[in-house]
């Protein structure tokens, strides 16, 4: 047995047979949210490498395989990772059948979340660019609704997911280049252009970044949240592979730069728009703008603090986006002027619903007591201590969010008392765990978030 | 990785005659490509799209048979035409229902001459991004070509159809380009497959409207 086939094949074929079998709603469900919380649940505890006694038996879970010439290699350390993407996918199973979307989510969902393994297992990782791209492929058909019109947001989002291809392939050709001659000044800037265009597609960096809150206002957002909290986690762990993987690359201060100033320009552009925004469900897509931007802006740093900001704030923002999304779907909000109604008065309404969305929303501005708050402070410090002229930036988005989120906190809180309705059980549970979660990582950070350091081991050569 | 002399598109043995032979035959693939993806900007009728969009690939065929073998080149010939086969099978369903109103002849007219002035452009500045991608100069037409005209097919107009034939065009641009530089069997496969998954996301995307609820 190796890694890649139990937290890749299996999860894929497993995802396809449901597929088949997606008419029936009950075992499809079942089987898809315990198959993934069993699934995360091994790959945080079962070691990769090592011999594994039981007994009289003795297993061991190799670390790589070859498919088709190609290494697809699982160290130990990427084992918090692959427990993340699994636990986290049944989270938003669990989201999907209480949408009653769960037929078809939940299977493609498996197939996308062996499909995000491969895509950092793979070696060489330029074909980790044509994984995502299929695995943006399958995303369209959650994203979609059926007998639904087809939205701009949609499109754009496929179109720039998939002119981010090539400019990573084109890297993964300038890199082999500039490894045989490192002192070729115009081939590492090459190297460094198409990386950034690479990623700058892929993670949506201004002014390719219009596709998230599309995407977000439209259609079903348990579907959108999900792709918007896995497909940039899993892009900026490809990005710290590719950091790790070439020193010229690593000792190039024009990177570092070029990737601090996008971040600014992310934490800008989101800040502005957020605070514009009555759309609740852009403001999520501004929200991950922003998350994302203080990611490059920790990556641009190159120190160890900012490296293990990227790893430690992987949960608080999974979390924070996954209660922010569920809330929205509890509401009827939509884009029209009645669907914008729906939250007024929210509080009185569906408490629960509302306490899940201020948590949420609050949570990914770096409130204090919740999840980023203490990461982010951190992180502010360390900006300010290498570039204070930043802290500029960084107040106009994290202030332009606030702006965002106290308006629908007015929102919500304004309007007559109505009679209480009715919430789901299961949601009140999710919400009660994840604020409580929230509330530990906020207070006690080294407690629960110090072992996802670890991750970093599998990048040895990052500072 | 594919040696290339930067003037002559050359192969180890072989003749200077087939060495004629095959830079026509480049050169075919060139107009072949010019010509379908500029009719593609301005042409409305859906199976006159998907036509262009079958030829256009086999002036990639012409263009990619120079630098790898032609197995490997049937591939994204193959691929390139299963795509424009799954839009046609679906968008195709839907010409005989009333349209929209017919072009506008100053619609037409910009298209058209923006279209030629980026073929100014990618002629004139071919010799510059050579620098960065060092494969013969009719591969960077071509490529350039295919890119920017996509690019352009995208850019200005919305329906599905001519967005989901501009990406695939700027895509097929940029596997002309890369071809000459890299010839990985998985590379190759996996582009096919990301070719067809487009031309299939195509196809779910204009039936969608009319599945039920479910």
């Amino acid at each position: 047995m190796n890694a890649p086939i139990l937290y890749i094949f299996i999860p894929a074929v497993t995802g396809i047979t449901l597929f088949f079998l997606r008419k029936k709603s009950i075992l499809v469900q079942s089987i898809g949210i315990g198959f993934s919380f069993l699934w995360g649940l091994l790959g945080f505890t079962l070691p990769i490498g090592e011999v594994i006694t039981t007994g009289e038996s003795a297993l061991k879970i190799a670390s790589s395989t070859a498919v088709l010439g190609r290494n697809l290699t699982i160290l130990d350390s990427d084992r918090s990772v692959i427990g993340i993407i699994f636990i986290f996918s049944a989270l938003w199973y669990v989201g999907a059948v209480l949408k009653k979307i769960g037929n078809h989510f939940i299977p493609i969902g498996l197939i996308i979340s062996g499909l995000l393994i491969a895509a950092v297992a793979i070696e060489p990782f330029l074909y980790a660019a044509l994984i995502l791209a299929i695995i943006v492929l399958l995303s369209i058909v959650i994203l979609t609704e059926r007998g639904a019109r087809i939205e701009a947001g949609i499109l754009r989002y496929l179109v720039f997911q998939m002119l981010g291809v090539p400019f990573i392939l084109l890297t993964g050709w300038v890199l082999t280049v500039a490894g045989v001659n490192p002192s070729d000044e115009l081939v590492l800037f090459q190297a460094i252009l198409f990386i950034i265009l690479g990623f700058a597609f892929w993670l949506g960096i201004f002014p390719f970044h219009t596709w998230i809150p599309m995407l977000a206002s439209e259609g079903n957002i348990i579907a959108s949240g999900f792709i918007f909290s896995m497909l940039p986690s899993m892009t900026l762990l490809m990005l710290l592979d590719y950091i790790n993987t070439y020193s010229w690359l690593r000792d190039s201060q024009l990177f570092f730069q070029a990737l601090f100033v996008c971040g600014i320009i992310m934490l800008i552009t989101g800040g502005v728009w957020a605070a514009t925004q009555n759309n609740l469900k852009k403001l999520l897509g501004y929200a991950v703008i922003i998350e994302t931007g203080f990611a490059l802006i920790a990556i641009g740093l190159n120190t160890q603090a900012g490296y293990e900001y990227v790893v430690m704030a992987l949960i608080p923002r999974l979390l924070a986006v996954l209660l922010a999304s569920f809330a929205i779907s509890q509401t009827n909000f939509n884009s029209s002027k009645e669907g914008q109604v729906a939250i007024e008065g929210l509080f009185f309404r569906k408490p629960w619903t509302a306490s899940a969305l201020l948590a949420g929303l609050f949570s990914l501005a770096g409130m204090p007591l919740l999840g980023n708050f203490p990461l982010r402070l951190q992180l502010v410090d360390q900006t300010f201590q290498l570039h204070p002229e930043a802290i500029i930036s960084i107040a106009i988005g994290i202030s332009g969010f606030l702006i965002g989120c106290s308006k629908i906190s007015t929102q919500i809180c304004r309007g007559p008392s109505a009679s209480r309705e009715k919430e789901s059980r299961i949601f009140i549970f999710i919400t009660i765990s994840t604020i409580i979660l929230l509330l530990c990582m906020g207070l006690f950070p080294n407690l629960l978030l110090s072992n996802l350091v670890n991750i970093l081991t599998g990048f040895p050569f990052l500072k | 990785m594919v040696s290339f002399d930067l003037n002559v598109i050359n192969f180890s043995g072989g003749q200077r005659s087939n060495q004629v032979r095959f830079e026509l035959i480049a050169y075919f693939g060139l107009f072949l490509i010019i010509t379908s993806s500029m009719i593609n900007l301005f042409l409305q009728s859906k199976r006159g799209m998907i036509i262009c969009l079958a030829v256009q690939y086999l002036g990639v065929f012409f263009l990619v048979i120079q630098a790898w073998s032609v197995g490997l080149s049937a591939v994204k010939l193959i691929a390139g035409w299963m795509a424009a086969t799954f839009l046609g099978a679906t968008h195709m369903i839907n010409e005989s229902k009333s349209e929209e109103n017919p072009p506008k002849t100053s619609g037409i007219l910009f298209k058209v001459s923006t279209g030629l002035f980026i073929l100014l452009i990618v002629f004139g500045s071919a010799g510059s991004v050579r620098t960065l991608i060092p494969v013969p100069l009719v591969f960077i037409w071509a490529g350039m070509t295919l890119i920017c005209l996509g690019f352009l097919q995208m850019a200005t107009s919305g329906k599905l159809l001519k967005v989901m034939i501009g990406l695939l065009t700027t895509l097929s641009g940029f596997e002309v380009m890369y071809s000459a530089v890299e010839n990985s069997v998985l590379v190759a496969g996996l582009q096919a497959v990301v070719v067809i998954g487009i031309a299939l996301i195509g196809a779910y995307l204009a039936i969608l409207p009319e599945l039920d609820r479910s």
